[in-house]
């Protein structure tokens, strides 16, 4: 009788199809992607996760084109580099339920991590446009960072399981007892980050440094440093840096005018502080966004470049990027509008960062942020894609709302981190995860 | 039984110049009336047209006429008599419908969910067009065809349409007699240096790059061979600046860019290759694999989605994403010349002999029959 194998586990996700090299890869050969936030983060937790209870991991630039058996033979000796076969093989999906791609003649898992099912109204035929429902393949469903999980096509119900906080910080720590990776003493890792003041990016240098997963950072963000040299090895004081993650597959995201408010702001002039623009979940189409926000803000600070050198686009390729990023963040500024702000709320108090939330006023977040922003303007999205177009009804804080959120945010002394996730508490949470997939 | 009277849907024999959906319906149309040359009929949305001339335009192997006579009234033939119950009416849908619930039984073929699954490869146009009415055509369905086994897997695991309301009908291809016969006279076999021939408008699916990227790493290749990338500029086509050595290759007639060729040229173009190279990330079918074994020329081709399934074990497949493996792929043919292998050559006319409209419609009716019959004890 056969000894029942362990799984082997393929991920997939609406990535940059351009930084694979090969079709299906170990999930440690894509290294030097953005380690911090999204889809590429949750696969490196995910990853380490799975490793603590003997699932190995690989990732698939896009499994929808597996079918013949000459395309499975890459699947199959994939596996077998584990010692696995492809009849071992489960496919993990991440990502939004409209993007869902099933990897045919495998068990195919959903992992959704958005928290909105609503995507306003939309005008495409398209069934999985609404982001209520999912291919039929997909029986079986994990809610990571409180997402819901929506019902298939043909209304069979996703039989699912919730994935513990605690495996969103799994590749955030390092050691058999998983000591954070907040340091004592201060580390300085510049060259752990691509960054680049809006000042002086560049998109083909900036796409060319992803594609060659180089870390570089110019000589503004260099600066910025040696000017806060002192008060980043002062631990009571505020860190130079208010992270502002985009979401780049949200595309009513309200990042760029959040951001071009604040460059419009005249004590930019003079701020100590920088704004630290990260996007994540690119794709080969929306990387363009990044220079259609650089521009525009060029032209809203009309090319004053004291401000134009106090906002930077920054990105984490790698866990040292993570670690640094960590040293220079005062606060986050996540949005209720951003389907996957609880997840991302999640990994910033992983690594001790605090997070402010731009949310309409009169909610109640039970203490997870440190403090909100009141979102009052409100705005009509309208988004054309392939999904059709569609219309989102979201708000944006008053400048005033900001500008008293710089000031308190850039005021406050360094804010007290969590307590990390103990490692038996990862161990048992992968476990749960290893049994929902292998039965 | 009852009688059954079968309808093809015409619209895309109204285009002048037939490729791709056209072909299909010309040659649905042509094995049709071959078996039931009394029970085929053409419609146009509610509309009947006449036979002889939508026969005359299957001669003449374009709509041109058809669709002004149709429009300006000899070839309209009337309604669709939806009332008349003598006879059990079937509608044959070659790609979208633009009507349904008209016919007691109704079946469309589904060529590519492209638009679907790999979107990023499509404008928006292009996917609301194909999107729009898919989910509608196949509920109203009593059969769906698919090109391929690969396309209807999609479709089962995606939509969650039952395998009863499904079935394979792969495309046929035959070349045309006459441009065989001119490609012959066209080539000196002696006097050719070797190349490779890429197929295909140049639009990012058809991952044309990973060859460019591929001479740039091994520039090798083409002190030996000659690279032929013909067919027009797409959709969304990455306008990436040529690297210089690839430039210099192109300036030097190493790389070659002749642009939109004729069926002809592109029949003489295949014949002529040491082999053709398909780098597709994804298909519904894959034609030109079809296009290429038929003419005993070998294929170099991606082992996405159906591919293999029309290549068979003809082709030499590669990792789409992974420029080594298309080298080895491009090395291997190199090395082993398998063009010069009169039974290589075969074998690939043999595969290729697979695909026949002959076999396609045969097996169209095969399927349709339960459906049929359920229809008639209605």
């Amino acid at each position: 009788m056969d000894e029942k194998r362990d799984p082997i586990v393929v991920c997939s996700a609406p990535l940059d199809y351009s930084l694979f090299c090969n079709c299906v890869e170990p999930v440690g050969r894509i290294s030097g992607t953005q380690s911090l936030l999204g889809y590429e983060a949750q696969i490196r937790a995910l990853a380490e996760a799975l490793n603590l209870v003997s699932i190995d991991t690989l990732i698939s630039a896009a499994p929808e084109i597996f079918y013949a058996p000459q395309s499975l033979r890459q699947l199959d000796d994939a596996a077998s580099q584990y010692g696995r076969r492809l009849s071992d093989v489960v496919h993990l999906r991440l990502g939004p339920p409209r993007k869902s791609k099933v990897l045919r003649g495998t068990p195919n898992i959903f992992i959704n991590t958005e928290q909105s099912s609503e995507v306003g109204s939309f005008v495409s035929r398209n069934p999985f446009a609404s982001n209520t429902v999912l291919p039929a393949a997909f029986r079986k469903g994990i809610s990571w960072g409180g997402g819901r999980m929506p019902t298939t096509i043909d209304n069979q119900t996703v039989e699912t399981i919730v994935a513990d906080e605690s495996i969103t910080a799994a590749d955030l720590y390092s050691g058999s007892d998983f000591s954070s990776l907040i340091s004592s003493q201060y580390a300085r890792h510049p060259e752990s980050l691509l960054a680049s003041s809006v000042e002086e990016f560049n998109q083909d240098a900036w796409r060319l440094a992803i594609l060659r997963k180089q870390v570089r950072t110019s000589r503004d963000f260099s600066r910025l440093l040696v000017a806060w040299d002192r008060k980043l090895n002062n631990q009571l004081a505020p860190r130079p840096g208010i992270l502002v993650p985009w979401n780049l597959a949200d595309p009513a995201s309200n990042v760029p005018d959040i951001v071009t408010t604040l460059v419009t702001f005249q004590i930019m002039k003079h701020f100590n502080h920088a704004i630290f623009i990260y996007p994540f979940n690119a794709n080969n189409s929306s990387l363009a966004n990044i220079d259609s926000l650089v521009n525009r803000l060029r032209h809203q600070a009309r090319g004053i470049t004291e401000v134009l050198q106090k906002f930077f686009i920054v990105r984490a390729p790698g866990a040292s990027g993570v670690e640094f990023i960590q040293q220079i963040t005062q606060i986050a500024l996540l949005q209720e509008a951003d389907p996957e702000w609880k997840w991302s709320l999640q990994r910033f108090d992983a690594l001790g960062i605090g997070s402010a939330l731009i949310a309409p006023s009169g909610q109640d977040f039970n203490g997870t942020v440190c403090m909100t922003v009141a979102a009052t303007e409100p705005i009509q999205r309208r988004t054309h894609d392939e999904f059709g177009e569609r219309f989102f009804n979201t708000a944006c804080p008053e400048p005033l709302a900001l500008a008293e959120f710089l000031h308190v945010a850039c005021g406050q002394k360094r804010w007290t981190p969590r307590k990390p996730p103990s490692a038996s508490s990862i161990y048992d949470s992968a476990t749960a995860l290893k049994s929902f997939i292998s039965t | 039984m009852q009688e059954v009277q079968y309808y093809i849907e015409a619209s895309s024999l109204f285009e002048e110049n037939w490729t791709g959906i056209p072909v299909v319906a010309a040659n649905l149309s042509r094995e049709l009336l071959r078996i039931h040359p009394n029970n085929t009929g053409f419609f146009f949305e509610h509309r009947l047209l006449t036979q002889e001339y939508v026969e005359d335009a299957l001669k003449r192997n374009s709509g041109k006429f058809l669709e002004h006579f149709f429009f300006s009234g000899p070839a309209n033939a009337g309604a669709v008599d939806v009332a008349n119950n003598k006879k059990i009416k079937v509608g044959l849908f070659p790609s979208i419908k633009r009507v349904r619930g008209v016919f007691d039984v109704e079946c469309s073929i589904i060529h590519d969910l492209s638009t679907l699954i790999v979107p990023q490869f499509h404008t928006a146009e292009n996917i609301d067009y194909h999107m729009n009415a898919f989910y509608d055509d196949v509920q109203s369905n009593a059969l769906t065809g698919c090109v391929s086994q690969a396309t209807l897997e999609d479709v089962k695991q995606y939509f969650g349409i039952p395998e009863s309301k499904l079935a394979v009908f792969l495309n046929g291809f035959q070349w045309d007699q006459n441009d065989i016969i001119a490609a012959k006279n066209s080539i000196d076999p002696g006097r050719i240096e070797p190349y490779f021939i890429i197929l295909g408008t140049r639009e990012p699916r058809k991952n044309i790059m990973r060859i460019i990227e591929m001479l740039e790493l091994f520039p090798e290749f083409m002190e030996t061979h000659k690279f032929v990338f013909a067919g027009k500029m797409g959709w969304l086509m990455d306008h990436e600046e040529l690297a210089p050595s690839i430039r210099f290759a192109k300036d030097n007639g190493r790389i070659i860019f002749p642009g939109f060729v004729t069926e002809r040229q592109k029949c003489a173009l295949l014949m002529g290759a040491e082999a053709s190279i398909y780098p597709s990330y994804f298909e519904g079918f894959g034609l030109p694999i079809v296009e290429s074994l038929a003419l005993g020329t070998p294929c170099i081709a991606s082992w996405t989605s159906s591919i293999p399934e029309v290549g068979g074990d003809t082709c030499y497949y590669f990792d789409p994403y992974s420029v080594s493996d298309l080298s080895r792929a491009v090395a291997e043919v190199v090395q082993r010349r398998p063009k010069k292998n009169l039974e290589i050559q075969s074998e690939c006319r043999k595969q290729a002999s697979l695909f026949s409209w002959k076999v396609t419609v045969n097996r169209i009716m095969a399927a349709l029959e339960p459906h049929i019959e359920a229809a008639t004890t209605k």
